[in-house]
């Protein structure tokens, strides 16, 4: 079984088509890197993934469970990360983490627990508005963690993120990764997912124009990004 | 084509058949106290009819928008707007032939009778249904937010037909108004060709929606 | 799917009022905005109201009205504009869940402006009360009950629409009539004509069928407003 499986997935909004049959499958424990320009369609995979957008036609699958049949089942199995922290900002860290175990239905406890495992224990009693964009994202983290999910999605996690910020960041994921999280990320920083991720496809205009180990990719053409590059033709813009 | 032509002209023929019995033929009724009431009970012959269309594609839109939301099919979504636009249409001409009733038999043309009211309520849920389509640009969100309006809407449909007996009203009884068996004949062909020529309508507004789309317009 | 925990909405309720409280945004608009429909009201139509009390209850089901659709509309488009709606929808909390705890935590806010605005009105208005006060306070707190289920579950509609603010109260309003006008029928007797609650009771009656019916269609259909 899969982590995550998507076949022949179709998405539009009105006229545009955002998703172009795309055919996809993530294994378990693996890191799966999606890359591709802004507007190609990882968002939107994203949150389909998610269950937060329904496919107009495919299948997909997340655990073996149907997003769109057995989405309660699939949001209680996965963890998001978006760019967008999901938190409430009038509230203290720990207050939303509460908030979030109980909805989950986990012990309250798992609340402090996360709060130490990202950190932010000292700050745990202070609003979220003023907390830095990095303390968002890593509250982010333990908020998407919290009921220990089995996959874990990233939508562009590391925007707005500075140098040190990133490392701690990828330096949590690789532990995720030690434990047997499956991550499934998107990113337009190809070099940073190269050092995490074991596999990785191309998205360019809602169709996977490149899929395969992240090596492959890289022996072929050099380095990860010129694969990019040459998988959506953009050679000679950049 | 054909066919519309062929049923618009069988309602035509029992329109004519209808307004030639309610206006000419049917004797006046006698109303002692009310010496008005002799002639105008005729309107209930344009009136009734009109206002039960507007109520079949007001019942329309309600079943269409359940298939929707259970199919996911742009067709239902399709039936039911269209529905709603044709509906909102005939309780206008409703709204309108009562009035005209209203000035004679209560004295002005409009008196916010309960039954005037709900109705006029009822028109405006579903001009704020097409409010709200207009102003979803994605077709799907607008689907499924103008079905669920479209589901939530009816009660306002269920409650008109029940205000006159929640509240006290002047407006004859919904249902079991006693005619005469010849009246209640041409009553019901009345009727009938309403509901074709509501049928009609909506299927050429669905077929106009359709070329709009293959055009590419909204 | 549609089953409902209470500790689901009391915890939903719960983060609701604690982060009201902290910043009391709503709150403090809704009681201002209210206030000053009550001085309004009463500086413009005070003496009419005092040949026709009756014209006072309308009155003040507007300032309910009003003050509700413009405090309450903003819960659902603050959590889409913050995108924390994703966060909702994110947990395995049901959509009735999601729901009943908006609801609530909507009622208790109309319940606050409720309990401020009622005695400044009978105090601003000199209005002559014949009934009992708690039956009225009751009467005007179904009506608010049936007025916060159908705003939840129309708010929602708006989300994805341009002008949602302007939108909102335009299909909100017709739908919430029979409400209203059950409701001033009902305060007016208690008020004014000095009624006990049996004979305030067929009204009642009708509110509640009508209440349990917007439920019913609101529980069916969130999961559908929801989507995005």
């Amino acid at each position: 079984m899969h982590a995550v499986e998507l076949r022949d997935v179709e998405k539009s909004f009105g006229r545009h088509r955002v998703l172009r049959g795309v055919t996809l499958s993530v294994e378990r424990g693996e890191a799966f890197v999606l890359l591709g320009p802004n507007g190609a369609g990882k968002t939107t995979l994203i949150r389909i993934v998610a269950t937060l957008l329904r496919q107009d036609s495919g299948e997909v699958r997340v655990l073996g469970y149907d997003a769109r049949k057995e989405a309660q089942e699939v949001r209680r199995r996965i963890g998001v990360v978006s760019h967008n922290p999901l938190l409430y900002e009038e509230l203290t860290a720990r207050e939303n983490l509460e908030f979030y175990a109980r909805a989950f239905g986990v012990p309250i406890r798992r609340a402090e627990e996360m709060l130490e495992r990202v950190e932010l224990e000292e700050r745990a009693d202070d609003q979220v508005s003023t907390f830095s964009r990095g303390m968002k994202q890593r509250l982010s983290i333990a908020r998407a963690l919290l009921h220990s999910p089995q996959v874990l999605l990233l939508d562009e996690p590391t925007t707005g993120l500075d140098i040190r910020g990133r490392r701690d960041f990828y330096a949590l994921l690789e532990r995720l990764l030690e434990e047997g999280v499956t991550l499934l990320m998107t990113t337009h920083h190809p070099e940073e997912a190269e050092r995490l991720c074991s596999r990785g496809a191309v998205l360019h205009s809602g169709r996977v124009v490149a899929e395969g180990r992240i090596q492959e990719l890289k022996a072929s053409v050099g380095s990860l990004e010129e694969a990019y590059l040459r998988a959506t033709g953009e050679e000679g813009e950049t | 084509m054909l066919r519309i032509y062929a049923s618009l002209a069988a309602a035509f023929a029992m329109f004519t058949y209808g307004a030639y019995k309610a206006l000419l033929v049917f004797p006046p009724i006698s109303s002692p106290e009310n010496p008005v009431m002799e002639e105008l009970y005729r309107n209930v012959f344009f009136h009734v009819p009109i206002n039960a269309s507007g109520f079949l594609g007001f019942t329309i839109t309600l079943f269409a928008s359940i298939l929707y939301l259970k199919t996911r099919d742009m067709k239902y979504d399709l039936i039911a707007s269209r529905a709603a636009k044709v509906g909102v249409l005939f309780i206008t001409f409703t709204l309108l032939t009562g009035m005209v009733w209203a000035k004679p038999a209560w004295g002005s043309y409009w008196n916010w009778d309960p039954r005037e009211t709900t109705a006029l309520i009822m028109w405006f849920v579903y001009l704020g249904y097409f409010a709200l389509r207009e102003a979803i640009a994605d077709e799907k969100a607008r689907a499924r937010a103008s079905a669920v309006l479209g589901i939530f809407g009816y009660s306002s449909g269920i409650f008109t037909l029940l205000s006159t007996r929640i509240f006290p009203s002047l407006h004859p009884p919904t249902f079991g108004l006693e005619l005469e068996p010849e009246m209640g004949m041409a009553l019901g062909i009345m009727i009938t060709a309403s509901i074709i020529v509501f049928l009609n309508l909506m299927y050429l507004e669905m077929r106009i929606e359709r070329l709009k789309q293959s055009v590419g317009g909204r | 799917m549609r089953k409902v925990r209470p500790s689901a909405v009391v915890n939903l309720v719960r983060k609701e009022l604690r982060a009201e409280l902290r910043t009391k945004h709503t709150v403090n608009f809704m009681l201002l905005f209210s206030g000053l429909a009550v001085a309004f009201f009463s500086r413009i139509s005070g003496s009419y109201v005092a040949g026709a009390p009756e014209i006072g209850v309308g009155l003040l089901w507007l300032v309910f009205l009003f003050t509700g659709m413009l405090g309450l509309g903003r819960a659902f488009v603050k959590e889409k504009e913050l995108g924390t709606l994703d966060g909702l929808r994110l947990t395995p909390m049901s959509s009735a869940e999601i729901l009943a705890g908006k609801a609530v935590y909507n009622l208790l806010l109309m319940l606050g402006v409720q309990s401020i605005i009622f005695p400044l009105f009978i105090v601003f208005f000199d209005f002559p009360i014949r009934g009992s006060v708690l039956l009225a306070f009751g009467v005007l707190t179904l009506g608010n009950a049936c007025f916060v289920i159908v705003s939840s579950a129309l708010a929602t509609l708006v989300l994805n629409a341009r002008a949602r603010e302007l939108l909102l109260p335009v299909i909100l309003l017709p739908v919430l009539f029979p409400v209203i006008v059950l409701s001033v029928s009902a305060l007016k007797g208690v008020l004014v004509d000095g009624e006990g609650f049996l004979n305030i009771l067929g009204e009642i009656k009708i509110i509640l069928a009508y209440a349990v019916v917007m439920s019913t269609i609101a529980i069916l259909t969130f999961d559908f407003a929801l989507e995005e």
